[in-house]
């Protein structure tokens, strides 16, 4: 009886063991990336993460209407035509990609993405946003390049919270004369557009720090742009500037200025003051050699690229 | 003791009666329930279409003779048609690469890549080559559709149908099939579009027969599919205008009043120019503008299309204050100039295209013969800002409209206020532009069951357009411009190899880049978006630089086969270069239906339908 007992107990012990060995941790519904939605519809209650990414999705499930307390939504590359109406139920989304698809227009509903901070929608078929974005007042960064945005909705300078707009890539013709609004702007990327002129507020993105204004067809930049005074980099390169305004050399926190492949014949004089700059790119305008020799001297420790 | 347990036996007894007879009820109820029939029918018809795609591959590994590979290839897209609409519908990316266009396609940032079409449209070319018959080919063909199809069984599951989702796609389906289907424009060289029509219309009518209650919606169905059946000519002499007139139309309104009658919800979506609940393609309130608005924009009350069509005619609006919109776009020339090219502000030089009417620029999902903006708001502010067209700077109209105290009280009664703004500016000259809507041609009253409207001569063009001629497979119905059916979204371009002038003995290729300057695709090289036949007669010259004086050069450029015709070498040319064999009569026909598209005196109206 005894022996019966010790080997039960042994048996015991090492299919215990056993038992300990193959133990998955422990499965924590709130940290687990589903990967489609009928999987993550089983946790509804709980699914905090979805990625469908590069899944060749054509139609999203609407009902991924049901997984209300998802956070992080990742749909990059994709077929995505259109997005059902009931995304709008995801009311706790903090970050969205959906690069990669084939998005014409945006569904209203989206607006109820209050919480929203990171929206990447890039490289679609979008020509504008629905208006209902002024609710994104979480929103910290947006990548719209490589869509068909020939011009951008006044709604988007609501975006009270907004670091990062990147609008690359597109067919922009002007900006909304309200974007001075955007005041918590940090990076703004609008290379690759066709911009000839920028609107009199943009002067009062006083926050903004990196401004890419390259490969547009802007003959000028604005005459108060000493106004933005947290600016470290402006990147104006391929566009048909004939001028700088002198009150660039005010912008004492400005490191590197690219001005390649534009029509300036000479640069201002307050530019050779400016001690603090650590870049500058000139390749491509007609400057002439007495202009950079001068340059150099005023500015030895400044890379100068001509 | 005992009547208890007799009593519990009863219960017990009675209880499994009650489960078996709902789960018949149930399981009955699950076989009247057109949604589950609908997903019952596509499993199997998927089944039914890889063992086709199977069977084509099994023969070209056989090597069997190339007549009966070409048999084989017609019977498994006549499979797939009868299950198009649903595929196409549920699963669009797959619909793609089964039967998309023999198009390369690429993504704006991968200019350098392209992208490489699939499926039947491809594997036909190879199938039905005269000469170079290359199993080879075929098989890497077959094998993509393979893949497809296989694509297809692996995510029917995932299909969510409702009763409204499948008369939605049915409808789609009917419109794919009166504009693209029985055009020949996805089974090009085969021509195989009448037995595929009949294919689609037999899915048709058992697809609609899983609606109970719906004796005129069958009735409508099976008259379409008796017209196909008893027709036994060829492509060419089909009456496309019957067929759409007198049976597809009427059904589609058919299944639009069965419907409304049975409270089935019509689908609602954004991505539609073809409103869902539109009786029919050709109904007048088919068309959705709204579609093509950018959001934001205001409604387009009366008086902001007046305030649009002050500021139309408004020289104020150019750097010299001497030309307006209209000074190129005449309200008596049908909106355009009547020129080749007009020239530029300075007038230095000549313009690089031809002015466009305006006349129905609304029905477009892009706008400039090179596609490069999306709305009209857009247009307006690139041709006004454009140093050679207008050279105008809005801040200083808008300074200049602020000082106007006239303008002000348009202006105040079209928005409700006295800002002047440039975007306001712009909604309003769009606003009027979207108002000059010219549907209401003998074409379009003929469609809408006047039988009257058009001659017997309009009649016989229209089934040339839509037949022989091959016009409609780019011109697309109803708006007979590029855009795509049924969705309306997609515009497409064509490379056709438009000549510098009209000479045809030394004919030279015009050099204008057209849509490859935006991208640098190299296979857009030369393209340009395919403009609307609507009004042709009345907005000579054509091409996108003029070149053709006459609706009839235009007829004979095609007629030859385009720039290919001409001796060009365009490896790109999607135009196709065989010639069209058109008769005199027919190209006389051709006109006269051409003629039938004309419709300029909406423009008029001071209000739009929205």
């Amino acid at each position: 009886m005894k022996l019966k007992y010790y080997l039960s107990a042994t048996i015991a012990f090492l299919l215990g063991g056993y038992c300990l060995h193959a133990q998955q941790p422990a499965f924590d519904c709130t940290k687990s990336t589903f990967r489609s939605v009928n999987e993550a519809l089983k946790y509804k209650d709980c699914a905090t993460i979805l990625s469908l990414r590069i899944v060749k999705d054509e139609v999203l499930n609407p009902e991924i209407g049901q997984l209300v307390h998802l956070e992080t939504v990742d749909l990059q590359k994709n077929s995505y035509r259109f997005l059902p109406e009931s995304v709008g139920a995801l009311l706790r989304l903090k970050s969205m990609i959906i690069s990669n698809n084939h998005l014409k227009k945006l569904p209203e509903a989206v607006g109820n993405w209050k919480q929203i901070e990171f929206l990447q929608l890039d490289n679609n078929g979008l020509s504008d946003l629905p208006l209902s974005i002024t609710a994104w007042k979480q929103l910290k960064t947006l990548d719209l390049s490589w869509n068909n945005f020939s011009s951008l909705q006044k709604e988007i300078t609501s975006l009270k919270s907004i670091r990062l707009l990147e609008v690359s890539h597109n067919g922009l013709l002007n900006l909304p004369e309200q974007i001075g609004k955007l005041s918590t702007l940090e990076e703004l990327d609008l290379t690759f557009n066709k911009l000839k002129a920028l609107p009199k507020s943009f002067t009062r993105l006083d926050k903004l720090k990196s401004l890419d204004l390259g490969d547009n067809q802007l003959e000028v930049l604005p005459e108060n742009i000493h106004q933005m005074k947290a600016l470290k980099s402006i990147n104006v390169n391929n566009n048909q500037l004939r001028t700088l305004p002198a009150s660039v050399a005010k912008l004492k926190s400005l490191e590197s200025l690219y001005l390649s492949n534009n029509q300036l014949q000479s640069l201002p004089e307050s530019l050779f003051g400016m001690q603090h700059l650590r870049n500058i790119i000139l390749v491509g305008n007609p400057i002439s050699k007495e202009t950079i020799d001068r340059l150099k001297k005023a500015l030895p420790h400044t890379n100068i690229v001509f | 003791m005992n009547m208890n347990k007799h009593w519990i036996k009863l219960k017990t007894l009675f209880a499994i009666a009650a489960v078996i007879i709902t789960a018949a009820l149930l399981s009955a109820e699950k076989q009247n329930d057109p949604v589950a029939q609908v997903s019952a029918y596509f499993r199997t018809q998927v089944d039914s279409l890889q063992g086709q795609v199977r069977l084509l591959r099994e023969m070209l590994m056989t090597r069997a003779p190339q007549a009966q590979v070409q048999e084989a290839f017609l019977q498994s897209r006549l499979t797939y048609k009868r299950i198009e609409s649903l595929v196409e519908y549920h699963f669009p990316e797959t619909a793609l690469k089964i039967n998309g266009p023999n198009l390369l396609e690429a993504e704006v940032s991968e200019p350098e890549q392209p992208i490489y079409p699939t499926g039947f449209q491809v594997l036909e070319e190879v199938v039905f080559a005269s000469d170079n018959w290359e199993p080879k080919a075929a098989i890497k063909e077959v094998d993509g559709l393979i893949f497809a199809v296989n694509r297809l069984k692996a995510q029917q599951a995932n299909m969510s149908l409702t009763r409204s989702s499948v008369l939605d796609a049915i409808k789609l389906n009917l419109y794919r099939l009166i504009t693209r289907g029985i055009s020949g424009f996805d089974v090009p060289v085969a021509l195989n579009s009448i037995p595929e029509a009949r294919s689609t219309m037999r899915a048709t009518v058992q697809l609609l027969n899983m609606f109970p209650e719906a004796d005129q919606m069958h009735q409508s169905a099976q008259k379409t599919l008796q017209y196909l059946e008893q027709y036994t000519g060829d492509f060419n002499e089909f009456d496309r205008a019957v067929f759409v007139s007198k049976y597809v139309n009427p059904l589609c309104a058919s299944m639009y009043q069965y419907q409304v009658d049975h409270a089935i919800p019509f689908v609602q979506t954004h991505n539609r120019a073809i409103a869902a609940n539109a009786p029919h393609l050709f109904s007048e309130a088919a068309y959705d503008l709204s579609f093509y608005t950018p959001t934001g924009a205001p409604r387009p009350t009366a008086a902001i299309i007046d305030l649009g069509r002050q500021l139309f005619n408004d020289n104020r609006l150019s750097a010299t204050g001497k030309r307006s919109c209209a000074t190129c776009h005449m309200a008596d020339k049908a909106f355009t100039d009547g020129l080749a090219l007009n020239e530029t502000i300075a007038g230095d030089r000549k313009l690089l295209r031809n002015t466009p009417t305006l006349l129905n620029a609304a029905y477009q999902p892009v706008q400039f013969l090179d596609s490069r903006v999306t709305f009209l708001e857009d247009q307006v502010h690139d041709v006004i800002a454009n140093p050679a067209e207008m050279g105008g700077a809005f801040e200083h109209i808008v300074a200049a409209y602020t000082k106007d105290k006239v303008f002000r009280k348009s202006y105040q009664q079209a928005y409700g206020s006295n800002t002047v703004t440039a975007a306001n500016i712009k909604y309003a000259l769009a606003a009027y532009v979207r108002s000059l809507t010219a549907m209401n041609s003998p074409f379009d009253r003929y469609m809408r069951g006047d039988d009257q409207a058009m001659t017997a001569q309009e009649i016989s063009g229209f089934n040339i357009f839509m037949g022989k001629a091959k016009c409609g497979t780019c011109h697309f119905m109803p708006a007979f411009n590029g855009s795509v059916p049924p969705y309306f979204e997609k515009m497409e371009s064509e490379i056709l190899g438009v000549p510098q002038t009209s000479d045809t003995l030394n004919a030279k290729l015009d050099l204008d880049s057209g849509k490859y300057h935006l991208y640098k695709i190299p296979h857009q090289l030369h393209s340009f978006k395919t403009t609307s036949v609507r009004n042709a007669a009345v907005t000579a010259p054509y091409m996108h630089n003029g070149v053709f004086a006459t609706l009839r050069e235009v007829i004979d450029f095609y007629n030859r086969g385009g720039g290919a015709g001409l001796g060009f070498e365009l490896d790109n040319q999607t135009l196709p270069p065989d010639p069209l064999g058109l008769s005199e009569r027919e190209k006389k026909d051709l006109e006269a239906f051409i003629g039938a598209l004309t419709d300029t005196t909406s423009y008029k109206q001071k209000t739009i339908r929205l």
